[in-house]
C-alpha cells in the first residue's frame, strides 16, 4: 500500500521478528459474566409507583438492592432515548444523555469503532472502554477488525432490542465488577415479554444523509495552476522562469499538470455519494402467560457511507426467555444472532483512500482519458491512482457473524438464601478480504516476481465463555436491620485465532477477489492469544432503618497475563436517604446522600508481554531464521494491575412542586495508579521500550444533572433534562524521566499535563518582511526564529480532551404529537489535522490541490500580513512540519438529535388488531456550530491509526466524515 | 433438608473445583518460546544465525536506508523535485536532512544496535554448544558468522556517527555493547575502543571461520577480508590493507567481474555470480517491504521512480565503457525522464528493478579498490598502475589516467570506485574517510571537511532523551 509519510514522524519501536501478522489482535479484555435475568418492575414514566420494589441491577451477580441502597453513581437511560440518534451502535447512542460519558466515533464509515469514555481517561495506554454487559453477557468493545480500517464489535447488536441501559461511574458500583470496570460499566437490559400479554411491533425507517460539517476550501484547477506557478518562481536563485506568468506557463505545461484550460474535476464529489441513504426494519415479539415469557426480535439495517464504496448492512435476530420453574427455580435464556457486512476503503493518507485522494488531486486533472476509459495517467503522487476508478475495481470488505448466549438459574435454597449462576458464551467470527486489482493502483507491484494484484484474507475467531457462581443471603433483623451478603467466584476464558493468507498474481483485467483467481501464494500467517481471569468477590450491605445504608466490596482477581496473577480490589460506600428520615427540609420530595471508595484494576497488556520471547517464525533462504519477539516486563516485580482508585461524594434530590424539579451532582476523583507504559529505553539496547507497571495520572471532576417539567397537563408536556460534566485528568508521575515521553499523535505524557494536550513545535506566524516561517523556540515564547532545527517540541496548552461536556434534552408531547430535541456541547479543547502538512504546504506538495487559503492567504510582497508563509517548490524551510499551525479548537454546539412524531392511538384508528400507530421524522447532526472560525473539519474527529486512546483523541486522519442524516419512519403495534 | 445439603455441597464443590486456578491461569504464548531457551543445541543456533541475516534484511538498514543514503548525502545522486517526501530533506542546501530527530538516521542507529543485540544473543552461548553431526556446519563458524555481523555492524555506527581515526573528536565514539541487557544506558567508547573491539571480532572470525563455503548469501572468509580491508583502511594502516585485499583477490572462492558479464550481473541469473562475496538474499516468499526497498525510491519503473544520479555522472562514462547504457542510462522504463522538473534531466540506475532481487554488500571488485587507495598513501606509481590495468581490461579499453600521481589521482580512484559501486553503499563513507568535500551539482548541496554534518551523523533524539551517560556530537542542538 502507497503511503505518503511524514519525515519528521519520530523514531518508530522497532520490531524484532519479521511476523507479517497484519491482524489486529483485540487486546485483552476482561469479560465477567454477570447475572440475574430478573425483570425489572416496569415503570411508567406518568404514574408514580409508591411501593418500594427490590429492584435488581441486572448484571450485578443477581445482587439485589433497592434504589436507596444504591451508594454508587449510576444513571440509567431507557431504551426509548436510545432509539433517536439512529446510532449505528450502543456507544453512539448514549452520547449526550449521561453526564461525564463521552463517545466519538473515529469515523463516519458506518460501523467505525468509537472512542467512549466515561469520566476522562483511566489508562494511559490501555483500554478505556467500558465494560459493557448485555443481559449478564460481558460484551467485547472495541475494534474488531483485522483487515478493515475499523470495525466496532458493538454494531453487531441492535439498539432497538434495549431496554434500558445503566451506566456505573463510580468506585463501589463498579469495583465488584473487577478489572475493566475501571473505566466504568455499562448493563444493559434487553426488551422482556410481559406476562398476560401478547405483543407484535414493527418499525420501518429510511433516510438520507448529508456532511455533517465540512469546511473545506480547496482550490479549482486555474487556482492551482497559479499556485504551482507561484511555487516555482519563488524558488530561491532560480533562473528558468523570468517572470510569474513564465511559471504559470510551466505549471499549465506537459511538464506539470498539462492543463487544457478547461478541465476542473470536483474530485470530492466524484468520490462521494450524493446522499448516502440509510434504511431499518424491526420486527419484535414480546409476550407471555403464567409463569413463562419470552420476548423475540429480528432486525435489519442497511447504512451508505459517504464514500461511493462505503457500505454497511446488519441482520439481527434474538430469542430471550424467562421462567418461573417453580416456586424457588428461575430460569433463563437468551439467544442473540447477528451478521454484519461492512465495506469501506482504507483511513489516512493511503493513496486508495478515496476521501483523501479526493481531496488533493488536482482538479486540473480529467477523470477520463480521451478514450473514454478512467484516466490513469494522472500527474499525482502516483499516476494510476485514479480514486473513482480504485473505488470501483477494490474492495475492502468484512463479514461478522456473531453468537451471543447465555443460560441462568435463580435458585432459593431456604428463605433468605439464594443461588444464582449463570453461563453466557460469546463468539465472534471474522471473515475479511482486501483485494487490490492487478491494473492500476496500489495492485501494481513493479519488479515484483509474484505479479501484479494483490489478495489479502483473514479469518479470525473469538471465543469467550464466562461463568459466575453466588450464594446471596437476605435478612431483616427487628424489622430495623437490612442484611444481605453475597460471595462468589466467576472465571472467563478467552480466546482470539485469527489466519491470514495473501496472495499476488492475477490476469490482467481480473476483478475476481478469490483465493483461486491468484497464482501466488506470498504469505500465510496465524495468531493465538488465549488468556484467563479468575475472580472471587465477596459483598456485604447493610441497611439501618432503612435510610442508612453500609456498603462494602472485596474482590480477589487473577489474571493470566500478569507475572503474579493476582490483586486485592476493595470497594466501600454509604447512602443515607433523607426521605425516611425527619430530617429532610420541606421543599424536598427525596434527598439522598451518596459516598463511596471503589478499586478497580485494568488489565491493560496482552497475555504474554510479562515473557522474553524468542521466535524462529521468520526466514532466510527458505530455512526459519529466529529472532528476539519481545523483551518482556521490565522491573523486578515484573507487570502487574493497574489499579484505579475512585471516591465519589453525590446528592440526589427532588423538589416538591409543580416544576418537578429532580437532580444529582456528584464530585469524583480516579486516581489511577501504576500505570503501564512503554517507557522510552536507549535504543542502543536494542529495543526502543520496555513495559512497566511506571505511571500514575489522576481524573477528577464534577457531573451535575437537572431535570424538570416546564409544562405538565393531560394536553401539553413538556420535560426537559441539562446535563454537564467537567473533568481535569492529569498525569502525575512517570517515575522521574526528565523529560516528556513522546506519544503518537502529536502528544506526550508528562507530570502536570493532561495526557491528551499536544506536544510540537509552537507556531509564530510568518515574517512580514520575507514571508518565512516563524516559530517559537521554546514554551516561554520568548524568542522567535525562522530556522525549524531551534523550534523545541515543547507543550502547546491545547488539548484533545474535553474539559466541559454539557447536553441538554427535551420532550414536547401536544395531543399525541412528540417532539424532542437534544443539543450537545463540548469545550475547550482541540483537534490537530495529521494530513494538513500535505495540503497546507507552503509549496512542498504544490503537485496536489492545496486549501484556498494557502494560495489566497500567503505571503507575497502585495500581502505582507497573511497568515501563511511564502509559497516555494519544494518547501520553505520546512515551514510545514508539525507545529500548531495545524491545530484548531474544536468548541462546537451540535443539535445531534431531532424527532418530530405523531402517535395514532387504538381509538383513533379504529382498525381491528392495531394497538397503534407513531409516524415520526427525525434528523441526526442537524447543526453544528464551531466556535473557532477556522475550523474547516469536524470538530468530532477521531483517528484509530495508534496504539492507545490518548493518541487517537483529537487527530483528524481523513477518515470519512460525520454525516448528518434526515429520515422518516413509522412504527406500528399490532 | 436434605436438598439444602446437596445444594451447599454441590455449590462449595463447584466453588472449590475451580480452584485449581493456578493452571486456569498459566497460560504461556503458544508461538514463541521463552529467550532462555532459544539456543540450546547446534539446530537451533544455525536458525538464531539465520536470524541475523534476517535482521540485515531491514529496510531501516542494509536492506534500503542506507545504500541509498550512502549516495544521496555525496555528490553523485539526488532526490528528483518530483517525489514522494522520502529523503526528500537531502536536498536541502541548509543541511537541515542532518538534525536529530531525523527518522532515517534514528532508523539506522536503532536498527544497528537491534542487529547487534542478535548476535549478543547469539553469542551468549559460545563454547555452551556442541557440535552435531546431523547439522551441517559447526559451532565454531556459526559464531564466527556472528561475530563477522557484529564487527560490520559497528564499524557502520562508528563510521556515520562518529569521526574516522586520524580525524577530530577521538573521544567520540559510539556505545558497546557487548551482551544482551534490554534498556541499559551505556556511555560512548572511544573510536579506538570501537575500532579495537571490531579489529577482535574480525581476528577471532577470521580464525574460525569455515574457510572453504561459498555460500555467498552468508558471512565467508571472503566477507570476514572484506571486512578487515575496510578497518585497514579505515585505521590508515595502508600496509595490512594492501595485504589483506590481497588475499580477497587471491581467494580462489570468488572471481572479478569481467567485462562481458557486466550486462548480466544485476539480473536474477547475476545472484550467483563469483563475484559476489556477500549479498542479503530477498526472494519471491521473503520480500522487503514494497514501499521502503531499494526499488522503492530509485528505478524509473519502480513505485516512487524518485532517486536518480546527475548528468554529470553520466556524461563522464566513456562511450565504450560496458557500464554505460546498461547500468546508468537516461532512457527511463515506464516513464520518460525528460518530464522530470529536474534540470538537468535525471539518470536512471538499473541495478535493483525487481523487488526480490539480492542486495549486495562486498564484492570482489571492492578489493580491488581498497588495494588501490591503500597503494595511493604508500606508492601512488603503483596505484595508478593498477588502477589503469583494472578498469581497461573489465570495464572501459583504453583507459588510461594521465592526471599524474597527486591528489587528482586520488579524486580519480575514488570517481571509478563510485562508478563501479554507486547504490553499493560507498560514496559517503569515501568521501569522508578522505577528507573530501564536495558540491551536489543537482542540489546545490555543498559540505567540507569542516562542517559537523560533514563529520558525524547526529546522535538520534530518542537516544539523547533516554541516555543520561551519551554525549551529543559537536555542533547538534540536543
Amino acid at each position: 500500500m502507497l503511503i505518503l509519510i511524514n519525515i519528521f514522524a519520530k523514531n518508530k519501536i522497532l520490531k524484532f521478528v519479521n511476523m507479517n501478522v497484519k491482524s489486529k489482535v483485540l487486546s485483552a479484555g476482561v469479560l465477567f459474566f454477570l447475572g440475574g435475568n430478573v425483570l425489572l418492575a416496569q415503570q411508567d414514566t406518568i404514574t408514580k409507583t409508591t411501593e418500594i420494589e427490590e429492584v435488581v441491577l441486572t448484571g450485578s451477580y443477581g445482587v439485589k438492592q433497592t434504589a436507596e441502597q444504591v451508594s454508587g453513581a449510576s444513571v440509567k437511560v431507557s431504551g426509548d432515548v436510545l432509539q433517536k440518534p439512529a446510532a449505528v451502535s450502543i456507544d453512539g447512542a448514549l452520547q449526550g444523555q449521561v453526564a461525564g460519558f463521552m463517545s466519538t466515533a473515529s469515523s463516519g464509515q458506518p460501523g467505525a469503532a468509537s472512542i467512549t469514555l466515561i469520566r476522562g481517561i483511566n489508562s494511559l495506554m490501555g483500554s478505556n472502554d467500558p465494560l459493557y454487559i448485555i443481559d449478564g453477557v460481558p460484551v467485547p468493545a472495541g475494534d474488531i477488525s483485522g483487515l478493515l480500517t475499523t470495525a466496532n464489535a458493538l454494531s453487531n447488536l441492535n439498539p432497538a432490542d434495549i431496554e434500558n441501559v445503566e451506566v456505573l461511574k463510580d468506585g463501589v458500583a463498579t469495583s465488584i465488577y473487577g478489572s475493566r470496570g475501571a473505566n466504568g460499566v455499562i448493563l444493559i437490559t434487553t426488551k422482556s415479554g410481559r406476562k398476560g400479554r401478547s405483543d407484535l411491533n414493527f418499525v420501518s425507517e429510511m433516510g438520507t444523509s448529508k456532511l455533517a460539517y465540512d469546511k473545506f476550501d480547496m482550490l479549482n484547477a486555474a487556482e492551482h495552476v497559479q499556485l504551482m506557478g507561484m511555487a516555482l518562481f519563488n524558488v530561491p536563485n532560480q533562473t528558468q522562469y523570468a517572470t510569474l506568468q513564465d511559471a504559470v506557463n510551466a505549471a499549465a505545461g506537459p511538464t506539470f499538470f498539462d492543463w487544457n484550460g478547461t478541465t476542473n474535476t470536483d474530485w470530492y464529489k466524484e468520490v462521494s455519494r450524493n446522499s448516502p441513504s440509510f434504511q431499518r426494519y424491526n420486527l419484535t415479539y414480546s409476550g407471555g402467560f403464567n409463569n413463562f415469557s419470552i420476548y423475540s426480535s429480528l432486525g435489519y439495517m442497511q447504512q451508505e457511507g459517504l464514500s461511493r464504496d462505503s457500505d454497511f448492512h446488519r441482520y439481527n435476530g434474538m430469542l430471550k426467555g424467562i421462567w418461573d420453574a417453580s416456586e424457588k427455580l428461575k430460569m433463563n435464556f437468551s439467544v442473540n444472532l447477528s451478521r454484519t457486512n461492512q465495506i469501506g476503503p482504507t483511513d489516512g493518507s493511503s493513496f486508495s483512500n478515496p476521501m483523501f485522494t479526493g481531496r488533493i488531486l488536482s482538479p486540473t486533472q480529467a477523470l477520463y482519458a480521451p478514450n473514454g476509459s478512467y484516466n490513469l495517467d494522472l500527474f499525482y503522487l502516483n499516476p494510476t491512482f485514479n480514486p473513482v476508478a480504485i473505488q470501483e475495481a477494490n474492495r475492502a470488505s468484512g463479514e461478522f457473524s456473531k453468537i451471543l448466549t447465555s443460560v441462568g438459574a435463580d435458585y432459593e435454597i431456604v428463605k433468605g438464601l439464594r443461588f444464582n449462576s449463570v453461563f453466557g458464551l460469546d463468539k465472534t467470527i471474522g471473515d475479511e478480504v482486501v483485494f487490490w486489482n492487478p491494473d492500476f493502483g496500489d495492485g501494481i507491484n513493479a519488479g515484483d516476481p509474484n505479479g501484479n494484484g494483490n489478495l489479502y484474507r483473514t479469518f479470525s475467531n473469538r471465543n469467550v465463555w464466562n461463568w459466575y457462581n453466588f450464594l446471596h443471603y437476605n435478612k431483616t433483623f427487628n424489622a430495623k436491620h437490612d442484611l444481605s451478603l453475597s460471595a462468589g467466584m466467576e472465571a472467563t476464558r478467552r480466546e482470539l485465532f485469527s489466519d491470514s493468507v495473501s496472495m499476488q498474481g492475477t490476469e490482467a483485467g481480473s476483478r475476481k477477489p478469490y483465493l483461486s483467481a491468484f497464482i501466488n501464494p506470498v504469505d500465510a500467517s496465524n495468531g493465538i492469544t488465549k488468556s484467563g481471569l479468575v475472580g472471587y468477590v465477596g459483598r456485604a450491605s447493610y441497611t439501618y432503618n432503612k435510610y442508612l445504608t453500609l456498603t462494602g466490596t472485596f474482590r480477589r482477581d487473577g489474571y493470566s497475563g500478569f507475572s503474579d496473577f493476582y490483586g486485592n480490589f476493595f470497594g466501600a460506600g454509604f447512602a443515607v436517604d433523607f426521605g425516611k428520615t425527619n430530617l429532610m427540609p420541606d421543599q424536598f420530595r427525596t434527598l439522598k446522600l451518596r459516598g463511596s471508595y471503589g478499586e478497580n484494576g485494568n488489565t491493560t497488556v496482552g497475555p504474554y508481554s510479562k515473557f522474553a520471547t524468542y521466535s524462529s517464525l521468520g526466514q532466510y533462504i527458505g530455512e526459519n531464521a529466529g529472532n528476539v519477539a519481545s523483551p518482556g516486563a521490565g522491573g523486578v516485580d515484573g507487570i502487574y494491575w493497574e489499579t484505579s482508585q475512585k471516591m465519589n461524594v453525590g446528592l440526589d434530590f427532588a423538589l416538591k412542586g409543580k416544576l418537578n424539579i429532580t437532580g444529582n451532582i456528584d464530585l469524583y476523583k480516579n486516581d489511577n495508579k501504576d500505570q503501564i507504559i512503554p517507557v522510552p529505553v536507549p535504543s542502543s539496547s536494542g529495543i526502543g521500550s520496555i513495559s512497566k507497571n511506571q505511571a500514575t495520572s489522576y481524573s477528577k471532576g464534577i457531573e451535575a444533572s437537572l431535570g424538570l417539567d416546564l409544562a405538565k397537563s393531560s394536553v401539553f408536556n413538556w420535560s426537559t433534562k441539562f446535563n454537564y460534566s467537567y473533568n481535569d485528568t492529569k498525569v502525575t508521575d512517570l517515575s522521574g524521566d526528565p523529560n516528556p515521553t513522546a506519544n503518537d499523535g502529536v502528544k506526550a505524557f508528562f507530570p502536570g499535563h493532561n495526557p491528551t494536550e499536544f506536544y510540537t513545535r509552537l507556531w509564530a506566524g510568518v515574517d512580514a518582511s520575507n514571508g518565512n516561517p516563524l516559530w517559537y523556540t521554546d514554551a516561554t515564547r520568548t524568542t522567535i526564529t525562522n530556522n525549524s532545527t531551534e523550534a523545541q517540541l515543547s507543550f502547546t496548552g491545547k488539548k484533545a480532551l474535553p474539559t466541559h461536556i454539557a447536553s441538554w434534552y427535551n420532550e414536547m408531547d401536544y395531543k399525541g404529537l412528540k417532539l424532542s430535541f437534544l443539543f450537545n456541547f463540548q469545550g475547550d479543547y482541540s483537534v490537530y489535522d495529521r494530513w494538513a502538512f500535505v495540503y497546507d504546504s507552503d509549496g512542498t506538495y504544490a503537485n496536489v490541490n492545496q486549501m484556498s487559503a494557502a494560495l489566497y492567504d500567503s505571503w507575497t510582497p502585495d500581502n505582507t500580513d497573511a497568515t501563511r508563509p511564502k509559497i516555494v517548490n519544494g518547501g520553505n524551510r520546512n515551514s510545514s512540519a508539525n507545529s500548531t499551525r495545524y491545530i484548531y479548537d474544536a468548541d462546537h454546539i451540535r443539535l445531534k438529535t431531532l424527532e418530530l412524531g405523531y402517535r395514532f392511538s387504538k381509538n383513533a384508528l379504529n382498525i381491528e388488531g392495531l394497538k397503534g400507530i407513531y409516524v415520526y421524522v427525525r434528523g441526526v447532526n442537524l447543526w453544528t456550530y464551531a466556535f473557532d472560525k477556522d475550523l474547516y473539519f469536524d470538530p468530532e474527529s477521531n483517528s484509530n491509526a495508534f496504539g492507545n486512546t490518548a493518541a487517537n483523541l483529537g487527530v483528524f486522519d481523513q477518515t470519512q466524515p460525520n454525516l448528518k442524516q434526515y429520515m422518516l419512519g413509522f412504527s406500528v403495534d399490532f | 433438608m436434605k436438598n439444602l445439603k446437596y445444594l451447599i455441597l454441590s455449590g462449595a464443590a463447584i466453588l472449590f473445583s475451580s480452584c485449581s486456578t493456578s493452571d486456569f491461569l498459566d497460560e504461556k504464548p503458544p508461538l514463541t518460546v521463552m529467550l532462555d531457551q532459544a539456543v540450546t543445541n547446534e539446530s537451533q543456533l544455525k536458525v538464531g544465525v539465520n536470524g541475523l541475516y534476517n535482521a540485515l534484511q531491514r529496510t531501516s538498514t542494509y536492506g534500503g536506508a542506507i545504500p541509498t543514503l550512502s549516495d544521496l548525502l555525496a555528490d553523485q545522486a539526488f532526490v528528483s523535485l518530483k517525489n514522494s517526501n522520502r529523503f526528500a530533506l537531502t536536498r536541502q542546501t541548509t543541511l537541515s536532512f542532518y538534525v536529530p530527530f531525523n527518522g532515517d538516521i534514528g532508523g539506522i542507529w536503532a536498527g544497528l544496535y537491534a542487529t547487534i543485540m542478535e548476535t549478543n544473543n547469539i553469542l551468549a552461548n559460545e563454547g555452551k554448544i556442541v557440535d552435531d553431526a546431523s547439522v551441517d556446519g559447526t559451532p565454531e563458524d556459526y559464531f564466527a558468522q556472528a561475530r563477522a555481523i557484529r564487527a560490520m555492524c559497528y564499524l557502520d555506527l562508528v563510521t556515520f556517527f562518529a569521526q574516522y581515526p586520524g580525524g577530530g573528536n577521538q573521544d567520540l565514539g559510539v556505545p558497546l555493547h557487548t551482551e544482551v541487557k534490554f534498556g541499559l544506558a551505556k556511555p560512548r567508547a572511544t573510536v579506538a575502543e570501537v575500532y579495537d573491539f571490531i579489529f577482535q571480532d574480525l581476528t577471532t572470525a577470521k580464525s574460525n571461520i569455515l574457510s572453504s563455503s561459498t555460500q555467498r548469501k552468508k558471512m565467508t572468509l571472503g566477507a570476514v577480508n572484506i571486512l578487515l580491508s575496510r578497518y585497514y583502511l579505515a585505521k590508515k594502516d595502508y600496509l595490512n590493507a594492501n595485504l589483506v585485499s590481497q588475499e580477497v583477490l587471491d581467494d580462489p572462492n570468488s572471481t572479478l567481474l569481467p567485462s562481458a558479464q557486466v550486462i548480466n550481473f544485476w539480473t536474477a541469473a547475476g545472484e550467483a555470480s563469483t563475484e559476489i562475496i556477500f549479498e542479503i538474499d530477498y526472494n519471491s516468499v521473503d520480500l522487503p517491504g514494497a514501499n521502503d526497498a531499494i526499488i522503492a525510491t530509485w528505478w524509473s519503473g519502480g513505485t516512487y521512480k524518485q532517486n536518480f544520479v546527475t548528468k554529470s555522472f553520466y556524461d563522464s562514462f566513456a562511450a565504450n565503457d560496458v557500464r554505460k547504457t546498461r547500468w546508468y542510462t537516461n532512457v527511463g522504463t515506464g516513464v520518460d525522464l525528460n518530464t522530470y522538473p529536474d534540470s538537468p534531466k535525471p539518470i536512471d540506475v538499473k541495478k535493483y528493478i525487481t523487488i526480490d532481487k539480492d542486495v549486495v554488500l562486498m564484492r570482489k571488485t571492492e578489493a580491488v579498490f581498497n588495494q588501490i587507495e591503500a597503494l595511493y598513501y604508500t606508492d601512488p606509481a603503483q596505484a595508478l598502475t593498477k588502477l589503469n590495468t583494472w578498469v581497461s581490461t573489465f570495464r572501459q579499453p583504453g583507459y588510461a589516467f594521465a592526471g599524474g600521481t597527486g591528489p587528482a589521482l586520488l579524486t580519480e580512484i575514488l570517481n571509478q570506485k563510485n562508478k563501479e559501486f554507486m547504490l553499493e553503499g560507498f560514496r559517503y563513507r569515501d568521501l569522508k574517510r578522505n577528507g573530501i568535500g564536495f558540491t551536489n551539482p543537482q542540489t546545490g548541496v555543498t559540505l567540507s571537511p569542516s562542517n559537523y554534518q560533514f563529520q558525524a551523523f547526529p546522535i538520534p533524539e530518542s537516544e539523547m532523551n533516554t541516555n543520561d551517560l551519551m554525549v551529543p556530537n559537536p555542533g547538534y542542538q540536543n
